[in-house]
């Protein structure tokens, strides 16, 4: 078995049933978390799923991680059946999801990742080790004996991450490991993927996020999901020269641009608009950025829209995304990059 | 212009105290089952009180009980008590659990930086639990009058709300001081269950407080329960003319003053020092 | 093309295990002792639930001892008889609280799901909240009747220690399996206070806490006698005050047996069917 992780034809879908007062009744309203996905992880890689909130890469890590059953379809963690064979996986996996609140406040590090180690079967002696060992990578030695409670943002996740490596697992599910980091711990926990984890241990890592900057940089191979649908699955520069050929400007502007217009322009392929600390960003692609410039550019002082910046990009991942969604990654967040 | 300000400002504090038990109210509502429990658990747990006085008197006639209170009816004597604590319990918890609720679902902070007073927070809280519990108690006396055939003094009705209002004011008192307690120790619940359980123990509910411990008794002459629970039953057997009942009320409204004040400058001191730990958001 | 997923393919679970329960159990005894309140809370209060009932009779009676009392129960000591059922009744909430709310509590904490992430049973995380409720519960059911022993001289004998462990242990064994369905239904409903106090209120005016089951009408008296712990009231009560040896209540033993199958064989299944359709849902995280 050459694949760490397999889905072949995945479907999940929720409803909700909501009143909205006691002699009404009940509405129903279904989302389609996951609608016939397949991929598959080699061992050995570091595979991320790209999209934007609500497109359903929680939904499949949980999947992944026998959290949620699914509706139809198969997945198998180590060649092990997520459903029928739930134990099985559970010893293959090491999850990191649910955020600072996973692990006890009220206990120490050590007191926390020892209880984690016994109900993964560890006996006493090797589970005193392996704690100290883990304490040791994560730095946190010295605070191993103090409440999680006390500690700071960073060190429970460090806390976290330990946690899921206790046992040993060849296989890691991290659900947006980076989210709500500063950018320098961001940054020491992807080195850590990488370099410790990936390069060194050679465990492989399927991971969720949303910041295209983070899954460009970390990533072997991608999977770029939306409203429940892998759309393209490739490496990082597999995906980016698919629109090698169209050009980014990216445009600043203290008015609403007229899209419409924009995209009517011969030499403008898409145009996406979003609002941001009170400018719209416009990124327009197109085959000719000399032409286009100069239609968008016509166009918008024709219309009285004041300009701020203007400049030409490489295109990312988000580009990808747009051209096969023509949606952003994210509203108007920050990546901690 | 400054009288004009003030009573402009009183006015939107009231406003906030209505908005806050509002959202309560909305909250509690659409929990559907939690209201039918808040429905039937007066009821639920008052009937332990009076099959066990069938149990051992074998009937609802208690001559001991007659010559310790004057009134020999097991079930009139336990059920007035027993309404009425249940209802002052209930206001209880909810005054004393409104910031602590606020810090345990993490809100506390953004509600204490809009600029209604913290009294208000409080008081909006506790305005929902005695609206709520105020319905409770009126089904259950319902209740109770007609499987019991409970017989009332229609006058002693409205006097009887005198009884019910000034417990209420002097329980926000007691709130206000556990409140702060509350902030503070982080196990809510737990202090205010302590206070709750002696409230329970030392109220004339189901037996007069002369049977106590004198140290207990002592506990129930300065609990305001305790002179809410005997004017309210006294109102609705006797009516509005009997002198100690007025008394009991008097002393009520004592007591209404201090606990007020008290409980005012310990809820103060107390948020002051959580604010100079930098504790308010832990829970 | 598989077909949809059923609850038969999830049914199978991992082996049980006592040492993974214990460690269960022990965790959740840290957290429970790192509340510095907790401890004395736990040994002091419960004692001050009782004293109304306790009051109220002897305003009643006059005293501890009631004629009437006795002509139903066989004994006169309302008091004795009262302490024992509320001593008791402790573990019956211990079981309905503890089992029924852990999951509950781990949800609302947000450590469910590094719990259920693990390769451990279903059944080790219930029996390890089980375990730790009935540590704190033996704490403060001891602490309570030691007390009340001291002030009212309650008849407990030393002869009496084992055969009130053996039956207090079948109550509880038949409670922990009702207990284990109280855990799914709130696994699923997310909102349990108020179904768990409800039986809470209810188990206390149908079980024999502080007076006889025939002291409540026939209806109530039909469903107090579907609940093990009213046998298993009976039987302590007969060992303890009355001074009956542990045959005369063999048939009690055997009844909780019973009930002890019956309950866990249930309650597993309706919790694993709980489990099943939460996952389902995809609520396990969410509170």
């Amino acid at each position: 078995m050459n694949f760490s992780i397999e889905v072949i034809n995945l479907y999940k879908k929720f409803v909700e049933r909501r009143r909205k007062f006691y002699i009404l009744p009940k509405e129903k309203k279904e989302v389609v978390a996951l609608n016939r996905v397949n991929l598959r992880v080699k061992r050995g890689e570091i595979f991320g799923l790209l999209g934007p909130n609500g497109a359903g890469k929680t939904t499949l890590i949980k999947i992944l991680s026998t959290l949620i059953l699914p509706d139809e379809g198969e997945a198998y963690v180590d060649g092990y059946d997520v459903v029928r064979e739930a134990g099985k996986v559970r010893s293959r996996i090491g999850l990191m999801t649910g955020g600072e609140r996973s692990i006890y406040w009220k206990l120490t590090a050590r007191e926390n990742l020892l209880f984690f180690a016994k109900l993964y079967k560890l006996d006493k002696k090797a589970a005193e080790k392996r704690v100290n060992e883990l304490l040791e990578l994560m730095d946190l030695k010295e605070r191993a004996d103090d409440k999680v409670e006390d500690y700071s943002s960073g060190m429970k996740m460090k806390v976290i991450l330990a946690k899921a490596l206790i046992h040993d697992p060849p296989i890691l599910l991290l659900d947006e490991p980076t989210l709500g980091l500063d950018p320098n711990f961001a940054r020491e926990i992807r080195k850590f993927i990488r370099e410790e984890l990936n390069e060194k241990e050679g465990k492989t890592i399927f991971l969720t996020t949303h910041y295209m900057e983070e899954a460009d940089m970390l990533c072997d191979r991608i999977a770029l999901i939306d409203r429940g649908e892998i759309i393209r699955i490739g490496t990082p520069d597999e995906l980016k020269r698919e629109i090698s050929t169209r050009n980014v400007l990216v445009l600043e502007t203290l008015d609403e641009p007229p899209t419409k217009e924009l995209e009517a322009m011969s030499y403008i392929e898409q145009v996406v608009t979003s609002l941001s600390n009170g400018k719209y960003e416009i990124k327009i692609y197109a085959k000719n950025s000399v032409e286009a410039a100069r239609e968008a550019l016509n166009v918008l002082n024709n219309v009285k829209v004041r300009v701020v910046s203007f400049k030409v990009e490489e295109p990312t991942l988000e580009d990808v995304f747009i051209k096969h969604t023509g949606r952003r990654l994210r509203d108007e967040e920050q990546s901690p990059i | 212009m400054k009288f004009k300000a003030k009573i402009y400002d009183l006015w939107k504090e009231l406003r906030a105290i209505w908005a806050i038990c509002v959202k309560v109210w909305k909250d509690e509502l659409s929990y559907p089952l939690s209201v039918t429990y808040f429905i039937f658990a007066p009821i639920m747990w008052l009937l332990p009180f009076i099959i066990f006085g069938f149990a051992v008197v074998g009937g609802r006639y208690s001559p001991f009980l007659e010559k310790l209170t004057g009134i020999g009816d097991i079930v009139t004597y336990t059920v007035l008590g027993f309404a009425f604590l249940g209802f002052a319990s209930a206001a209880l918890w909810g005054t004393a659990m409104s910031l602590r609720r606020e810090q345990w679902i993490g809100t506390l902070e953004s509600v204490l930086v809009t600029p209604v007073s913290r009294f208000s927070i409080i008081f909006g809280q506790g305005l929902h639990s005695i609206t709520h519990t105020g319905s409770g108690l009126v089904l259950q006396l319902v209740a109770m009058v007609i499987i019991f055939g409970i017989h009332l003094n229609l006058w002693g009705i409205l006097p009887s709300l005198i009884s019910v209002a000034l417990t209420i004011l002097a329980i926000q008192g007691v709130g206000f001081m556990i409140c702060s307690v509350v902030l503070m120790v982080k196990q809510g619940w737990m202090v205010i269950d302590v206070v709750d359980t002696v409230f329970w123990v030392v109220t004339p509910t189901a037996y007069p407080i002369a049977i106590l411990p004198v140290f207990l008794q002592a506990i129930a002459k300065i609990s305001p329960i305790t002179y809410g629970v005997e004017s309210f039953r006294g109102f609705l057997l006797y009516g509005p003319r009997q002198m100690w009942i007025w008394r009991n009320v008097a002393m009520l409204a004592i007591l209404d003053v201090i606990y007020l004040t008290l409980g005012y400058l310990i809820y103060l001191k107390s948020e002051e020092k959580i604010k100079r730990t930098g504790t308010v958001h832990k829970f | 093309m598989k077909s949809k997923v059923q609850f038969r393919y999830v049914l199978s679970d991992e082996r049980p295990s006592l040492g993974v329960a214990m460690n269960i159990a022990w965790k959740s005894l840290k957290i429970s002792l790192r509340y510095p309140f907790n401890i004395l809370y736990w040994a002091f209060v419960p004692i001050g639930w009782i004293m109304p009932a306790i009051f109220q009779g002897i305003a009643l009676t006059g005293g501890t001892t009631s004629t009437k009392f006795a002509s139903t129960t066989g004994t006169p000591d309302w008091l004795s008889y009262m302490v024992l059922g509320s001593t008791l009744f402790m573990y019956v909430m211990s079981a309905l609280w503890g089992m029924g709310n852990a999951l509950r509590w781990e949800q609302m904490s947000g450590t469910l799901e590094s719990l259920l992430v693990t390769p451990i049973s279903r059944v080790d995380i219930l029996i390890g909240a089980a375990l730790a409720e009935t540590a704190t519960t033996t704490l403060t059911a001891t602490v309570q009747l030691v007390v009340l022993l001291l002030i009212f001289g309650i008849p407990f004998a030393l002869s009496h220690v084992l055969p009130f462990i053996v039956l207090l242990t079948l109550m509880l064994l038949a409670l922990y399996g009702f207990a284990m369905t109280m855990a799914g239904v709130v696994m699923v409903f997310k909102d349990p206070d108020a179904l768990t106090r409800f039986l809470d209120a209810m188990f206390y005016v149908l079980i024999p806490v502080r007076y006889p089951i025939s002291e409540l009408p026939y209806a109530a008296r039909i469903i107090s006698l579907l609940i093990p712990a009213t046998y298993a009231f009976t039987a302590i009560r007969a060992i303890i005050l009355l001074n009956k040896d542990i045959q005369a209540v063999m048939n009690i033993i055997v009844i909780l047996c019973v009930f002890t199958l019956c309950l866990w064989t249930f309650g597993y299944l309706t919790f694993a069917y709980a489990e099943y359709r939460t996952k389902k849902a995809g609520g396990i995280g969410k509170y």
